[in-house]
């Protein structure tokens, strides 16, 4: 058996349905947590539940949600939606609450918020109006780093905590399992880390003076049958560069340094996310020089780093980049302005009229 | 009489692998979407580990996977296939072939939204296509249901009355990635014994009784296949009682064709499929607590469809109000309330008020209160029985009256577009096999060049694909129009109502992507010859494919290519199917451990050598083809001015390019281009041109002295490092000398200008 500390008791009641919604960026392994948590709980202790998770393509980067739900009492669990309420809601990575809006959707006073975070609970900026149980972050990339493992592995130690249902050592068994395809030390690493996350958890009671983070509206109206443009074209391509894609990022970026740079351009000709920013002569005479990194859009592959002839770009752990290497822009604004009137046929006004005249086809 | 079972908590998908494993099948013919992938990925996996001895083949479409089946099933073989949305459609043209020879099967369909706009998720539009096959369709609405199914299948579809191939309709995601408790037989042998042996009284596979499969026939006889078909349908809904009867006893697991749900004493109920049942039992759950009188009908059988069974059931029903998954645009109903509501119109004494309302398209969420909200409305029915509007949609959003999306960069200018950065020359006759040259600015001033994709986009870290495409634009003067075929390339740029590419972009499905940009070349050149496009705004035609596409869409791209169209086709080559998770492509190198050619005890990868797509295309006798991997050098950018100057002068160009894949190839992002730099010094991916039918070497790594072996460049690649064992050595082995010989040959190719 697993040695674990005994959990003090504590007066927590066993929830008859728990339901648990994960927040990710694909390859966190928010998926395989949610796999590892519910079959802890329906094979090790007798539950009935289900998994399930939300999809894009098979690919790294996109955002995932991964979903358990768990009956103590044993009642089938049937349903196949989507998890709106959830009782535990875990965000994989801090910079989600900046650039994924969405993910605090329908958390209520029961909802137990966890966050993988270097910060203590009250220090989490809160999108104002929320309603929360309790608030806990751990540091899990941090100690995933430093024992070698899975982020869901140190996730999992946080999510069980606010998990009474299923005990722990119940947990190490299924992760134990989990992993049994790897090697022994990386398996050994995963339940280290498991463990070690324990004494990492920090929780309090949620503070409503938290919640004082100015939800950012879509720079994009929303899109209807009203408004949308027929056909499912796009009129304003090329708006992907309003797209945040620093959760990518797995604790590490380039960092450049302009006093050794000359300019060569071989950072750019290899780089998949176009993040470099140049001075360009509009006449064309001087040579473009490399202004910086617009970190809004690197993923932190380092392709540019392994390119580089001198030591202009090296890899630094990703916190400790300066404040003032992360102000360069790829664009120097972003335009909003309303598209051409030439767009305007493209959903017919009087197929609109008439609807509005009918009201809802409902 | 019961047959001992185990608990498990799997998914959809995992349970056809159960099923599958218990039926051993002879064979698989698949080709992989999402979401039915991971059935041949699973099965696949079983094989390599020894566990079943199906053979799998994966097809170069579905519409040759369907084939493949119906080859297979004609020899009497037990026959598997998997398939969703836009493949389903693809091989549906075979399907009824396969019902009217009266060749059983079983062919998974995990529903998924049609294209398009492309959507991967879950709805039923695919699954309407089926219902005018001859196909039965039985459907699954949880992951235990399609394990059962996929057993009972094959025994109705076997059966001498029926002799059908049977469709199992699981709803994508919602129950083929859905993990739930579930059981299965602890016994293989209770399922063969169950399905008992395969009889069949006609074979391919009997040359003492040869037959004529497939004649020729006409009136007045095909109405009389047709009436046969008939009536094996109409004897498969008894069969499909009798047998999961037969199933009950061994498994206290039972199906009714049509499953009634506290229908006793309702006086209005829904009438769902699959999933969207299973949520919805919830909320009659919650509707009974409240005394409200209602109840839910669902389907497991489609075809034939339960007319007895949903006249009795509805009997004493005053609404019924139908949910669909998809519409029939026009028909005001969608295809299952015309099922429906002619069931209910056969039986003279039904005065049951009936809605439609279309709900959960393309992987919309269907909810508890989604389900109670159809409730009510089937109440409010009972009290008027017009209460409600016939049909509608629910779930929709009305977006905000008029707004449009705002421009959030500028169009990119002509005058941006045209550069001093490249130049042509032509060389004179007789100096060079080479009939243009190229001259490129050096990479510290191409960075000036616009970029055609804008940052943002969500590709995989170090993914080879958009700085390769980059390279390549970084050599195109001037307004491009580009096509993407389905592909990482297209995915990642265009998740609505997001699009990364700032020219004119459009994308069609990846069997058809040459045919449609050769359709809108000629068009501009028409509209050009008429005047109705200015004879000086000149465009590039571009066509972006991912080695996938040049596998299903490799037919049309030659036919496209022996037209000659003015065009580029672009191939970013990242050696498989990586959108949909990793499976081989036939452009996989040899060995190569994917989630189709998974490595076990009986696999070392995959099994057959990668496809030599730039010979292929040079034979179609275009004026350019090449090969290039992205570099800090600038071949590539040559190229793609060269291509260019072809497109606009001549006619078809095909270019290729190997790019990095380390999600899917288990490499360092960071090593991208050292792993492509050794595919070029191993001599696997031989960096040339053929120009005018003369093929030129850019780079010789024999007289450079830099070949080295094929370890070299396999052991950085987590997916390849297996071929350096010992017990692969033969396989290693065969690899490099099939690399070897492909050099020799294209050594030989451009030291002789007559090969």
């Amino acid at each position: 058996m697993w040695p674990f500390k005994k959990k003090a008791p504590e007066a927590a009641v066993l929830r008859k349905l728990l339901s648990v919604r994960m927040e990710a960026i694909g390859g966190q392994g928010a998926n395989s947590a949610g796999k590892i948590l519910a079959e802890a709980a329906v094979l090790g202790m007798g539950y009935s539940g289900n998994h399930f998770s939300s999809f894009g393509s098979e690919k790294r980067g996109s955002p995932v949600r991964s979903y358990v739900r768990i009956s103590t009492e044993k009642k089938p669990v049937r349903t196949a939606s989507y998890i709106k309420h959830p009782d535990v809601l875990v965000i994989f990575h801090e910079s989600l609450l900046d650039s994924h809006n969405e993910i605090m959707d329908g958390s209520t006073a029961s909802t137990e918020l966890i966050i993988n975070s270097k910060k203590d609970p009250q220090d989490i900026r809160l999108p104002r109006g929320l309603k929360l149980k309790r608030v806990t972050t751990i540091d899990a990339t941090a100690l995933a780093l430093r024992c070698n493992c899975g982020l869901n592995a140190t996730m999992l130690a946080a999510i069980v905590e606010a998990c009474p249902e299923i005990r722990k050592e119940i947990l190490a068994q299924t992760l134990a399992t989990y992993f049994s395809g790897l090697s022994e030390a990386a398996r050994k690493n995963n339940l280290d880390g498991f463990e070690v996350a324990f004494k990492h958890i920090k929780s309090r009671r949620f503070n409503e003076d938290q919640c004082d983070r100015e939800i950012q509206s879509s720079p994009l109206p929303e899109l209807g049958w009203l408004n949308a443009p027929i056909g499912g074209v796009i009129v304003n391509p090329g708006n992907s560069a309003l797209k945040d894609h620093s959760a990518s990022r797995k604790g590490y970026a380039p960092l450049f340094t302009k006093e050794l740079c000359y300019n060569c351009g071989f950072c750019d000709m290899v780089c998949p996310d176009f993040c470099f920013v140049w001075d360009l002569d509009p006449t064309g005479v001087k040579t473009p020089t490399l202004q910086g990194i617009d970190y809004q859009y690197c993923k932190g592959c380092q392709k540019c780093v392994a390119v580089c002839p001198v030591s202009a770009l090296t890899v630094s752990i990703e916190t400790e980049i300066p404040t003032e290497a992360k102000k360069h822009r790829v664009f120097s604004s972003l335009n909003a302005a309303n598209i051409e009137k030439q767009w305007k046929n493209l959903s017919s006004p009087t197929y609109i009229e008439k609807i509005s005249k009918n009201g809802d086809l409902k | 009489m019961i047959c001992e079972q185990i608990p498990k908590f799997l998914t959809g998908n995992e349970m056809v692998a159960e099923a599958a494993r218990a039926i051993d099948f002879h064979f698989m013919g698949y080709y992989p979407i999402t979401p039915s992938t991971e059935i041949a990925e699973l099965i696949n996996g079983m094989k390599s580990r020894g566990e079943v001895s199906t053979v799998l083949l994966p097809a170069d479409g579905e519409h040759g996977a369907a084939g493949a089946c119906f080859g297979a099933a004609s020899g009497g073989a037990r026959v598997l296939n998997a398939t969703s949305a836009n493949g389903f459609l693809y091989s549906l043209e075979q399907l009824p072939v396969q019902a009217g020879s009266r060749l059983p099967m079983v062919l998974n369909l995990v529903t998924r939204s049609v294209s398009g706009p492309l959507d991967i998720r879950c709805d039923h539009s695919d699954l309407m296509f089926a219902l005018q096959t001859g196909w039965i369709v039985l459907l699954a609405s949880s992951p235990q249901a399609v394990y059962d199914m996929n057993i009972l299948a094959v025994k109705l579809g076997e059966h001498p009355d029926v002799r059908l191939p049977v469709i199992v309709a699981s709803d994508g995601f919602f129950t083929s990635h859905q993990r739930q408790s579930c059981h299965i037989f602890k016994e293989k042998k209770d399922v063969q014994e169950f399905l008992g042996p395969r009889n069949d009284t006609i074979t391919t596979l009997d040359p003492r009784k040869p037959i004529t499969l497939g004649p020729y026939m006409n009136d007045p006889d095909l109405i009389n296949n047709k009436y046969q078909l008939h009536l094996a349908h109409e004897a498969a809904l008894t069969v499909f009682k009798d047998i999961c009867h037969e199933y009950e006893q061994r498994t206290s697991r039972s199906y009714a064709p049509l499953e009634t749900y506290k229908m006793e004493d309702a006086v209005s109920a829904l009438f769902l499929l699959n999933s969207a049942a299973e949520t919805a039992k919830d909320a009659v759950d919650r509707a009974r607590e409240d005394g409200k009188k209602v109840g839910l009908l669902k389907p497991n059988i489609l075809r034939p469809f339960p007319f007895e069974d949903l006249k009795i059931a509805s009997h004493e029903l005053s609404s019924l109000v139908i949910g669909e998954r998809s519409d029939s645009p026009g028909s005001c109903g969608g295809p299952l309330s015309q099922e429906v509501r002619s069931a209910l119109l056969a039986d003279h004494h039904s005065e049951i008020s009936t809605v439609s309302r279309v709900y959960g398209l393309g992987g919309k969420d269907f909810r508890e209160e989604d389900a109670a909200e159809l409730i009510e409305l089937g109440l409010r029915l009972v009290e008027k029985a017009d209460s409600a509007p016939f049909f509608g949609f629910i779930g929709t959003r009305t977006g905000v009256p008029n707004t449009l999306p705002p421009q959030v960069l500028p169009a990119l200018e002509k005058s941006q577009m045209i550069s001093k950065l490249v130049s042509i020359e032509k060389m004179s006759p007789g100096t060079s096999k080479q009939h243009i040259r190229a001259h490129v600015a050096d990479p510290s001033l191409l960075v000036a060049r616009p970029k055609r994709i804008s940052p943002g986009h969500g590709a995989c870290p170090g993914c080879g694909i958009f700085s390769g495409l980059d390279q390549f634009f970084k050599g195109i003067e001037g307004d491009v129009v580009v096509l993407y075929h389905t592909g990482c390339a297209m995915v990642v740029t265009t998740d609505y109502p997001f699009s990364a590419h700032r020219v004119t972009y459009i994308h069609n499905l990846f069997q058809n992507g040459a045919p449609t940009l050769s359709g809108l070349v000629e068009a501009f050149e028409e509209k050009r010859r008429r005047g109705e496009i200015q004879a000086n705004d000149d465009l590039t035609f571009i066509m972006i494919t991912g080695d996938g596409g040049m596998d299903i869409g490799m037919g049309p791209t030659i036919g496209t290519a022996l037209r000659n169209h003015k065009m580029i086709i672009l191939e970013y080559d990242n050696q498989g199917y990586m959108n949909t998770g990793g499976q081989l492509s036939y452009t996989t190198p040899f060995g190569k451990a994917t989630s189709t050619s998974q490595v076990g005890k009986n696999s070392f990868g995959k099994p057959f050598h990668h496809k030599d797509t730039v010979s292929i295309m040079a034979a179609t006798g275009i004026s350019y083809v090449f090969s290039a991997i992205e570099g800090v050098g600038t071949d590539l950018v040559e190229k793609a001015a060269k291509a260019q100057w072809y497109a606009k002068n001549k006619g078809l160009v095909f270019g290729k390019i190997l790019v990095a894949c380390p999600l899917n190839w288990v490499s360092e992002e960071r090593q991208g281009l050292e792993i492509l730099q050794r595919a070029a010094d191993c001599c696997f991916f031989p960096i040339y041109e053929v120009e005018n039918g003369l093929t030129i070497l850019n780079y010789d790594p024999e007289a450079l002295g830099k070949k080295v072996p094929v370890e070299n460049w396999l052991q950085m690649m987590g997916k390849e490092k297996h071929l350096l064992k010992p017990e692969n050595s033969i396989a290693l082995k065969e690899f490099q000398c099939e690399v070897d010989r492909r050099w020799a040959q294209l050594k030989a190719k451009s030291a002789h200008p007559l090969l």
